[in-house]
């Protein structure tokens, strides 16, 4: 894109260097043409409800009234922890793998400058996702006889600088009290736990009977007044498009951020300064001297050893896997609490379902970073070992690394059901090997790096997978449910 | 493996990735000498020496490894090979001992023999001091060192390396190159494609030079020299008369 030249901003000023950081924001997720094709169609689609939103509420008023502001109170809360799990995320990856800083630090810029633009650079991206994902479908709202709802734009960006400050905070944080790699690994965890916050909240309160999912959140809001009344009220308020609130809120915001970024900008640098010699540092793996213990005549023993390591030393892939489990404890929730109270032989059943599209889902991830997440493939080309063999020891190695979690389950259901842990257990070792099997056979070698895009590579294999160790699941909770 | 068979042999191998790359290319390196194989860029000398790994198939032609039929019995002509590619294969999150321990176990080393020869290995490449910190934060020139012990742990008769001095430092330059005569004092067969040709001058018994996914000319420096009509001159003069680039630069 070409500003024009009266508009264009000065080389090596805080709007250029920010301006900078979204094109690098913008293109980080580059795509095809196809992808390209398919997000047009889909934001058309998503612009179209809409539209369609927005027609069918053109008579309706849209009135603040305590109900609706428990609810936008509860939603802006879900966003703001969002957005700072992702600006912690980006903040660390920042202060870690950004390279940029070795050319921009290096510019004979003010170094101030570089971090502000940074910083703002992180609430910008922060921001970025939620007004793809919002504005489509509330500005024709606002556009066709709400125009009080044009202040969602300027909220969100409100927003973004609240959740950046908060994330920065943390993460500069968790780089002063536990060191650079301590920080990546505590700021992924807690990442998570902020993301899921809200979620893991409300399940808490759908359990003592107050509905599902944010809905105990918003029934908390509404039955202790905080968000729905008084000053707590003043940022749904803003949302609804009060001038008042609005100016307040977004002024406060900007404000938060300003003193973040006074704040933090030195400390941010001197976390950058410091990360690649903490990194390596920390990165010593300790008890030298046993040099001995680490040789194996086994080939299996040195392939478990080396792929355990290497997932060890990778918290974010950890993460990444454990996460997915998170995911699965709706299912889990939704199946024992549908069984009732004296269903005990369905929960087991439920808790062995669970457990082995659990152990399928596990295994189907580790199976990915062991068999096709291989970093040094003619390292392993180039050996006397049979490819054929390699591969079957690598899925062996994953079901190895996956066994300990995937005896949770069994575990659990044995001291009431002895007979349904022992299916679990089959049901598990079945569901992960079939989801090994999946990758072994139909994946796609990729960068371990590139994790979480593995399924873009192979959207077939990902299905595939899934499918198996959903089929599994049934017919393992189908046979403890029977036993 | 057949005794007195060369250490390497290619006969009538061709490669094609959409158009040539190595075309009818006979090969012969003798057990015991350190032979460079130079070319100018695109030459067919990484996908020769790819294909002699066993990390790229060949469309025709036959690879013998000491009289082993690397395309038949690929473990077998493994087992005796090493190959050092440019960019070293590593695991960054993995410390130079638990590779070097990884390697051994792909090459079967028996772990007593394997854990002292990573301790010599390490020691003698000035890396012992750092076996327990992982090689994310290492350098280029440490990366390599580190890629370098993983091809010599399991003592190979062969050893392929490709741009091996790419990325290090004088003095570890020079260890490499006496590495290397090491190797082959030892009795190992060396392989080596270089862009320094003052080290294919010093350190080869026999050059190859492949141009244009053909063997172009071989033989030693005097025997080059003799078929290119110039008792003296220097190797690079001969490179860029036998492959035209000379020429093509004036």
């Amino acid at each position: 894109m070409q500003w024009p030249e009266a508009l264009r901003p000065r080389p090596g000023s805080l709007l250029w260097l920010v301006l900078h950081e979204i094109r690098l924001t913008l293109r980080s997720g580059r795509l095809g043409k196809r992808g390209k094709w398919l997000r047009a169609v889909l934001l058309l689609v998503y612009l179209s409800g809409g539209v369609l939103a927005a027609i069918a509420l053109r008579g309706v008023p849209i009135v603040p009234r305590p109900s609706f502001l428990a609810i936008a109170s509860a939603v802006l809360l879900t966003m703001l922890s969002f957005m700072a799990a992702q600006a912690l995320i980006t903040a660390l990856r920042t202060l870690y793998e950004a390279s940029d800083l070795d050319l921009l630090l290096s510019s004979p810029l003010p170094e101030g400058r570089v971090m502000r633009a940074k910083l703002l650079g992180l609430a910008g991206s922060v921001a970025t996702l939620f007004l793809l994902f919002i504005l489509p479908l509330t500005m024709p709202a606002a556009l066709l006889g709400h125009p009080r709802l044009l202040a969602i734009a300027p909220m969100l960006g409100a927003l973004a600088l609240v959740g950046a400050s908060f994330g920065l905070a943390l993460a500069i944080a968790l780089v002063r009290t536990l060191g650079a790699r301590g920080a990546r690994t505590a700021g992924q965890i807690l990442a998570a736990l902020l993301g899921a916050g809200v979620f893991l909240v409300s399940q808490l309160g759908s359990q003592r009977g107050r509905g599902n999912r944010i809905a105990g959140l918003i029934a908390w809001m509404r039955e202790s007044g905080w968000g729905a009344k008084g000053w707590s009220a003043w940022p749904a308020r803003a949302l609804f498009g009060e001038i008042g609130p609005l100016v307040a809120t977004t002024a406060a915001a900007a404000a938060l951020f300003a003193l973040a970024s006074i704040l933090f900008a030195r400390h941010f640098l001197r976390g950058w300064q410091s990360g690649g010699e903490k990194s390596a540092r920390a990165a010593k793996a300790g008890g030298g001297g046993k040099v001995r213990a680490l040789f194996h005549a086994s080939l299996l023993r040195a392939i478990l050893a080396k792929e355990v390591r290497l997932l060890a030393r990778e918290p974010e892939l950890v993460f990444m896997i454990v996460l997915r489990l998170v995911y699965l404890a709706p299912v889990l929730f939704l199946f024992t609490r549908a069984g009732g109270s004296g269903a005990a032989a369905y929960g087991a059943a439920a808790l062995a379902a669970v457990g082995a599209v659990a152990a399928g889902q596990l295994t189907g991830s580790v199976a990915w970073l062991t068999l096709s997440g291989e970093d040094a493939p003619d390292l392993l080309a180039v050996s006397p070992v049979d490819r054929g063999r390699l591969r079957r020891m690598k899925l062996l190695a994953a079901l190895v690394i996956v066994a300990p979690v995937a005896l949770i389950v069994p575990a659990l259901i044995a001291a009431g059901d002895p007979a349904a842990a022992l299916i679990a257990f089959a049901g598990a070792l079945a569901a992960g090997w079939g989801a090994g099997m999946v990758e072994l056979l139909l994946g796609k070698p990729g960068k371990r790096s590139a994790f979480a895009k593995r399924k873009q590579g192979s959207f077939l294999t990902s299905l595939l997978g899934m499918l198996v160790s959903m089929a599994a699941g049934a017919i393992t909770g189908a046979a403890a449910y029977f036993a | 493996m057949s005794e007195g068979a060369p250490a390497l042999a290619l006969a009538g191998l061709h490669k094609s990735f959409g158009k040539p790359v190595i075309t009818d290319l006979n090969l012969e390196v003798k057990a015991g000498e350190l032979y460079a194989l130079l070319g100018p860029n695109g030459a067919g000398k990484t996908t020769t020496l790819r294909m002699v790994a066993g990390l790229t198939a060949p469309d025709a032609g036959a690879i013998r490894i000491f009289g082993i039929d690397a395309l038949a019995d690929p473990p077998s002509a493994k087992a005796i090979t090493a190959w050092l590619p440019d960019e070293p294969m590593l695991y960054d999150k993995l410390t130079p001992l638990e590779y070097l321990a990884f390697v051994a176990g792909l090459w079967r080393i028996d772990p007593r023999e394997a854990a002292a020869e990573a301790e010599r290995l390490l020691r003698w490449l000035g890396l012992w001091d750092e076996r327990d910190t992982r090689c994310e934060g290492f350098s280029r020139g440490m990366k390599q060192k580190v890629a370098l012990a993983g091809a010599l742990i399991h003592r190979p008769r062969l050893l392929i390396l490709d741009e091996p001095l790419t990325g290090l430092d004088a003095a570890m330059a020079r260890a490499v190159k006496d590495m290397l005569l090491d190797q082959v004092r030892a009795g190992a067969t060396v392989i080596v494609t270089t862009h320094i040709l003052e080290v294919a001058e010093r350190l080869a018994d026999r050059i190859g030079i492949l141009h244009g996914g053909r063997l172009l000319a071989e033989g030693s420096l005097a025997e080059l020299r003799t078929r290119a009509g110039s008792g003296d001159s220097t190797l690079e003069d001969l490179f860029l008369t036998l492959t035209g680039a000379g020429d093509a630069m004036a």
